[in-house]
């Protein structure tokens, strides 16, 4: 009887305990979820933007939309979760439990470390910079204004450079 | 009246016996999930892993598990299909469905590594996981046709079984209730609060048309242009989220998508609607009454996402409909119409 009791307490506590946690801190790893889908605000004010991506060397520039390596869907929302991070403290859109400027640098590296590689082997493409940028756009994908560079991986010294901080500290230089 | 009868014992056995009908259905609609997504797997150009890619279960794994080699798919397909199919007839039952939910972990894993966290099989991974473990899942099953002539040597007919604790049933109703419920809090908690309920973000989904939009333009991220300078540390725009997709593609229902979409009153109603019918699951557990209106709604809830969305949420109507009282219903019926009358079911509630 006690065994029964141990193993229905047991079975319940595996079951239950994950959820529980991805529920209280908001993550998700599958197949343990908040649940986000359509867990955020949008309305006509909304903000809304593409995200691009854009090798260089030298003078030339490549759009990498078509060496993604998988869906852009997936690329983008893999890019946004895993990797960038949202600006929110806790948000539904990752794994991730904490986050710092030393966290992040380190995810921009690994990620574009990644994907360098992925450029070289599967296309056979080198850069010696990847820019990373947003166009602001209407639901319809009407731009609203020129792509911004949001930042950019510098593949030989292998570091990512945040344009808004180089831009930040300039203005707190000046 | 013999056909009748027969007809009776087999409806009795299967209304009362939810746990194995799921099992039997679930397994091979996650099987058949498996496979597909282990097709796209191999369809995607960069589907090796590295760190940021991997969910917790994935990072238990050695590195031999994310080589994808075309010789093994083969080998995969099989393995995943034989597991699901004796998972589904009951033999080996507990061990294939607890190699299902395994490769499940996995393959959905590699799949949320790439990019896409799929909802569709969040829950039924955890229903399987939980049908292995939990008692009353194998009376119909070939494990228990073996145990019952063999070991037990028990020479009653095959459909008298005995009692079944409840717990492993409202386990499984519980982790249903959680998932309804989490949503429910997500969208409040993300939302903007109460801002959800006015309906604008449900007005947003309703409009998007992603099929429309090529290669480039497809995924639209977030920016929150309310937040304060000094908290913005990465980029100027606020990025914090990515939008879903509305994959509808019939032009009937997008038409009505688009009507309900300009319809302020609808939309407040829906999205407020859908926030009480989440945040209400745990009436699940106040009666068979209660449980079957929150079952039969969630039903009706996806498939009119289904419908103006394009999402289907297949697996989870199979689940809900498996954990509707059933004696209830019929009961109901036979009080009120001849047919079921003659059939003279037995009530044992689910309950």
């Amino acid at each position: 009887m006690k065994k029964k009791n141990i193993y229905q307490t047991s079975v319940i506590l595996l079951l239950l305990i994950p959820n529980m946690f991805v529920m209280l801190f908001g993550i998700e790893s599958f197949p343990y979820t908040c649940a986000p889908m359509f867990g955020h605000y949008i309305d006509a004010k909304t903000n809304l933007y593409l995200f691009q991506f854009e090798g260089v060397n030298k003078d030339k520039s490549t759009d990498l939309v078509d060496y993604l390596g998988k869906p852009e869907d997936f690329f983008m929302r893999h890019f946004f979760s895993k990797v960038y991070g949202s600006t929110h403290p806790i948000s539904p859109f990752t794994n991730k439990l904490s986050e710092s400027d030393v966290a992040f640098q380190n995810r921009m590296a690994v990620f574009f470390e990644h994907y360098t590689k992925v450029l070289k082997e599967k296309y056979n493409l080198s850069f010696e910079q990847i820019n990373f940028k947003a166009v602001h756009v209407n639901q319809d994908r009407k731009p609203l204004a020129q792509p911004k560079l949001v930042g950019y991986y510098n593949c030989l010294n292998k570091t990512y450079v945040s344009a808004f901080k180089n831009q930040l500290s300039n203005t707190t230089k000046q | 009246m013999n056909v009748l009868n027969k007809l009776a014992t087999v409806v009795y056995t299967l209304i009362n016996q939810p746990l194995s009908v799921l099992r039997f259905l679930l397994s091979i609609l996650l099987g058949k999930n498996i496979i597909e997504q282990l097709y796209f797997i191999y369809d995607v150009t960069d589907n090796g892993s590295y760190v940021l890619s991997k969910t917790w279960f994935t990072s238990l794994l050695p590195p031999s598990f994310f080589d994808f080699n075309p010789s093994y798919f083969k080998t995969l397909v099989i393995i995943i299909a034989v597991v699901s199919i004796a998972a589904a007839i009951g033999f080996l039952g507990r061990l294939n469905l607890f190699i299902l939910a395994l490769l499940s972990f996995y393959i959905f894993g590699v799949s949320e590594g790439i990019g896409i966290f799929d909802h569709h099989t969040s829950l039924p991974t955890q229903v399987i996981l939980a049908l292995a473990l939990v008692p009353g899942s194998m009376k119909l099953s070939i494990d228990y046709l073996i145990l019952k002539y063999t070991y037990l040597k028990d020479k009653t007919s095959y459909f008298q079984f005995s009692n079944t604790p409840k717990w492993g049933f409202n386990l499984i109703l519980t982790l249903v209730a959680v998932t309804y419920f989490t949503a429910g809090i997500s969208k409040l908690r993300y939302g903007h609060g109460i801002n959800w309920l006015d309906g604008s973000t449900l007005g947003f989904y309703l409009k998007e048309r992603t099929y429309l939009y090529k290669k480039g333009d497809v995924q639209l991220i977030i920016g929150d242009s309310n937040i304060a300078d000094e908290n913005k540390w990465k980029d100027e725009m606020g990025f914090i989220g990515h939008t879903y997709a509305n994959y509808q593609t019939s032009p009937k229902l997008t038409a009505i998508a688009t009507y309900v979409s300009n319809n302020k009153f609808l939309l407040t109603a829906l999205a407020i609607g859908s926030v009480l019918f989440e945040l209400l699951a745990f009436v699940v557990f106040i009666n068979s009454k209660y449980r079957n209106i929150y079952l039969i709604s969630a039903i009706l809830f996806h498939l009119s996402i289904g419908a103006l969305m394009g999402i289907s949420f297949r697996q989870y109507r199979l689940i809900c409909l498996c954990l509707i009282d059933w004696n209830l219903i019929l009961g109901y019926l036979s009080e009120k119409l001849k047919f079921f009358k003659l059939l003279n079911l037995k009530k044992l509630s689910t309950e």
